[in-house]
């Protein structure tokens, strides 16, 4: 089952933790900002993405 | 320990360690003025959008069952446990003899000691971003930031997307206490912004006047502005009690952030300097080692974890310049290119520094050659 990555840009601070863990799906913007690349990924690599995330900023959508 | 804790400071650091003591079923008020927020709050987006960045709102704070008092705290006696504050509403001071304390209030940035210097703004508070915001509304305003640290160079560069800016430092160079390449990739993103760069400059006064105001140099004239921005320094948030000379930055923690020679007494984020297994006492007053000390001293309170290990890392974005480093730069000795990496070695050859620029997905290949050198 694939599912969608969400970013709550208020959140997001930059840490580039995402980035690290899945560096194909998921970038910083020019603000620093978390920005998906995949539109739909398979939900456990989603759900790694969203646990690298220091603040929750990035949450999955079914 | 169930509880009370007191949490002191609303930060990065306090925020996370409430967060953790209150997730564990511990009592815990965290002490700090308005909501928690994320200080220096000068990312692009908290500036463009005149917000401050909070960590959590009076919804998210109830929902977590963290107590939150608003205020400061203007006496501590940490021996007894006894903290006096100061509630931000005008009303009588509230005492609290919680069962343990842990003291995460980070740094404080002062104006530095130049005449005239009230007018000057600061964006590493949130109510000082608010009034920076306010400032500039309206684009093509001519902005003068002083200090080329971190700050006002991240500041620098954000502003420079709507404003004529003018950055000044008494060194030579931007980020100029910085590895050298980090300096020259500043140079080039400014310039490439149209942000004016002055080094070496000597500030005499600030003098304000309803035509705008005039930041004086004995070295270069006078720099006509609207809008003065201070980023010049920081200095220790620490009571007489933790700093008693009033300079020293941080206090000694133990690996389980404890203060030593108080029982039950923590602290963490920017104020501390901890022994790491490999760099031995050293203070990262970054993003990353606030939010990971916060969580450690939760664990330090409830008497579980490992001692604190966590390898330094700070990012910063200046501008377009995304900068990222893992480990401690001020122990190497001498710098190579290898892949697009900068790589720091000490004295025995080992790395003790991966410097990455407009790189993210780096990080965790440069952590794991910095843990391969530390962790043999």
């Amino acid at each position: 089952m694939t599912v969608r990555l969400i970013v709550d840009p208020d959140v997001c601070i930059g840490s580039g933790e995402c980035v690290a863990e899945d560096p194909d799906a998921i970038e910083l913007d020019d603000t620093g900002c978390a920005r998906v690349l995949i539109a739909q990924l398979e939900e456990d690599r989603a759900g790694r993405i969203c646990d690298a995330c220091p603040v929750g900023a990035l949450s999955i959508e079914r | 320990m169930q509880g009370p804790v007191a949490v002191v400071g609303n930060g990065v650091a306090g925020f996370a360690c409430a967060s953790r003591l209150a997730d564990n079923g511990v009592d815990v008020t965290m002490i700090g003025p308005g909501l928690p927020h994320d200080r220096p709050p000068l990312s692009k987006r908290a500036l463009a959008m005149g917000r401050v960045p909070l960590l959590a709102d009076e919804e998210k704070l109830a929902a977590k069952g963290i107590r939150h008092l608003d205020g400061r705290v203007v006496d501590a006696d940490l021996e007894r446990h006894r903290l006096t504050v100061a509630p931000t509403a005008a009303s009588d001071p509230v005492e609290l003899v919680p069962e343990a304390i842990v003291w995460a209030t980070g740094l404080n940035y002062p104006l530095p000691p130049v005449a005239g210097i009230e007018i000057a703004h600061e964006n590493a508070t949130g109510a000082g971003m608010l009034e920076l915001a306010a400032q500039l509304t309206e684009d093509g305003r001519r902005v003068v930031v002083i200090g080329a640290g971190l700050i006002g160079t991240e500041t620098a560069a954000t502003l420079a997307a709507r404003h004529s800016v003018t950055l000044i430092d008494m060194l030579d160079r931007p980020l100029g206490r910085f590895q050298p390449r980090l300096s020259d990739a500043a140079v080039a993103t400014l310039d490439g912004l149209g942000a004016r760069f002055v080094g070496g400059a000597q500030i005499t006064e600030v003098v304000g006047n309803g035509a705008g105001h005039v930041v004086r140099t004995s070295t270069h004239g006078d720099l006509p502005c609207d809008v003065v921005v201070s980023a010049a320094g920081f200095r220790t948030s620490l009571p007489a009690t933790l700093a008693p000379d009033g300079r020293a930055l941080t206090i000694d923690v133990d690996g389980a952030l404890g203060i030593p020679g108080l029982t039950d007494v923590f602290a963490c984020g920017d104020v501390i300097r901890f022994p790491h297994p490999r760099y031995g006492g050293i203070a990262i007053p970054h993003w990353d080692n606030a939010l990971h000390s916060g969580r450690q001293a939760a664990d330090g309170v409830l008497g579980t974890g490992e001692p604190y290990a966590r390898d330094p890392y700070y990012f910063s974005d200046i501008g377009p310049l995304r900068i990222q480093q893992v480990g401690l730069a001020a122990d190497a000795v001498e710098w190579a290119d290898e892949d697009d990496l900068i790589i720091g070695r000490d004295e025995a050859g080992d790395i003790t520094a991966v410097l990455f620029l407009n790189a993210p997905a780096r990080l965790r290949e440069a952590r794991e050659l910095l843990a391969a050198a530390t962790r043999p």
